[in-house]
């Protein structure tokens, strides 16, 4: 079941459906701390979280997210800017969806990942 | 003081200011017109960084504008710059042909538009565009060459000849005529910087620097540094081809 935005740029998706992502698409683990979205820009890939966390701020106001979170997506489909920092931390595992990755997930022959994906570019 | 110049980010690569300088450039308009629309563009401010070593790759960076330094920390937390890449240039195409993570880091010298071109999307080009496969293969070749060189200079050369043939090099890929015929190196880089390029301690670099001044074949007009007589830098940079 997918949530309603709380914040502007980011999804909420069920721990099942991660689970489910997570078979069908690489996770990536970083290494070292990593700026993966700046502010004002237009992301390079949409993130889903599935393991550490990743803090995102504005000004100075930071928000800390855990897994099941997706990043990105709405702004890399609509070529708009992303409105925070986001910062995931050292041995973060994240599954990295770039231009391509996210247009497969929008027509994946599994019904939920494309539904999932879909609604969260509207 | 700001730099008056705003760094724009190109929408579509015909707008870009490296047109002609990069692996894509020769792409016929309907390929360029859809690279043109999968890629991301950012302006990277000064200071921030495209990746950092240790990650995992997704795709290369092409610079449009600006500067960007590749580095690596040693385990006693120093920074080593490796190469600096500027209008043209690609970055991180090693690490998604090899697979492996980041070898290195990238960070912006000054504010600068990067494009950013995903992993699959790269793949595709260079499996249906001989144009794309053979720039790249060229890029591979003459990165090779350099680091082949570098390591040789390393080796081979005293401290001295390696500060000469740097500015030799900054000279070519950085550097201006000015109007009295003297070369003006347009990338202003810090003492430590250019310490770490070269491979040696900061003030040994500034001594060399002053010696080359007090030779009268440098000169420095603010932070720039002019080269007066490249003959004789290229007999202390004790150039064999």
């Amino acid at each position: 079941m997918i949530k309603n935005n709380e914040l502007p740029g980011i999804y909420f998706l069920d721990l099942k459906l991660v689970e489910d992502l997570v078979k069908h698409f690489p996770v990536r683990t970083y290494l070292a701390e990593s700026d993966i979205i700046y502010k004002g820009h237009i992301p390079h890939a949409a993130y889903v979280l599935t393991e550490g966390t990743v803090q995102m701020a504005k000004k100075k106001a930071v928000v800390t997210l855990l897994p099941g979170v997706m990043l990105g997506a709405r702004e890399l489909f609509r070529n708009n800017i992303f409105r925070f920092n986001a910062k995931v931390a050292s041995g973060g595992k994240v599954i990295i969806l770039d231009r391509s990755s996210l247009t497969e997930a929008m027509s994946h022959k599994y019904e939920i990942i494309r539904n999932s994906f879909l609604a969260a570019v509207k | 003081m700001q730099n008056p110049r705003k760094t724009i980010r190109p929408e579509h690569c015909e707008e870009c200011p490296s047109l002609g300088k990069g692996i894509f450039c020769e792409l016929e308009r309907l390929c360029l017109n859809e690279l043109s629309g999968h890629k991301v563009n950012n302006v990277f401010k000064k200071g921030q960084s495209l990746f950092v070593e240790g990650n995992p790759p997704f795709g290369v960076f092409c610079v449009s504008e600006g500067n960007i330094k590749i580095s690596k920390m040693s385990s006693d937390g120093k920074e080593s710059i490796v190469r600096i890449a500027s209008q043209g240039d690609i970055i991180g195409h090693r690490s998604i042909f090899t697979d492996q993570f980041y070898t290195a880091s990238a960070t912006a010298m000054e504010d600068s538009a990067v494009c950013f071109v995903d992993k699959k999307y790269i793949i595709k080009l260079v499996r249906e565009q001989p144009t794309v496969a053979c720039h790249l293969i060229s890029l591979l070749g003459r990165d090779l060459g350099a680091a082949e060189n570098r390591i040789a200079s390393f080796a081979k050369k005293n401290v001295r000849e390696r500060v000469a043939e740097f500015l030799l090099l900054l000279k070519e890929s950085h550097g201006t005529k000015d109007e009295d015929g003297k070369c003006r190196l347009v990338l202003k880089l810090s003492r430590e910087e250019m310490a770490s390029i070269v491979g040696t301690a900061t003030e040994t670099l500034i001594r060399f620097i002053s010696e080359l001044k007090d030779e009268g074949i440098i000169d420095q007009d603010g932070k720039s540094i002019v080269i007066c007589d490249e003959e004789r830098l290229v007999e202390f940079a004790n150039i064999s081809y």
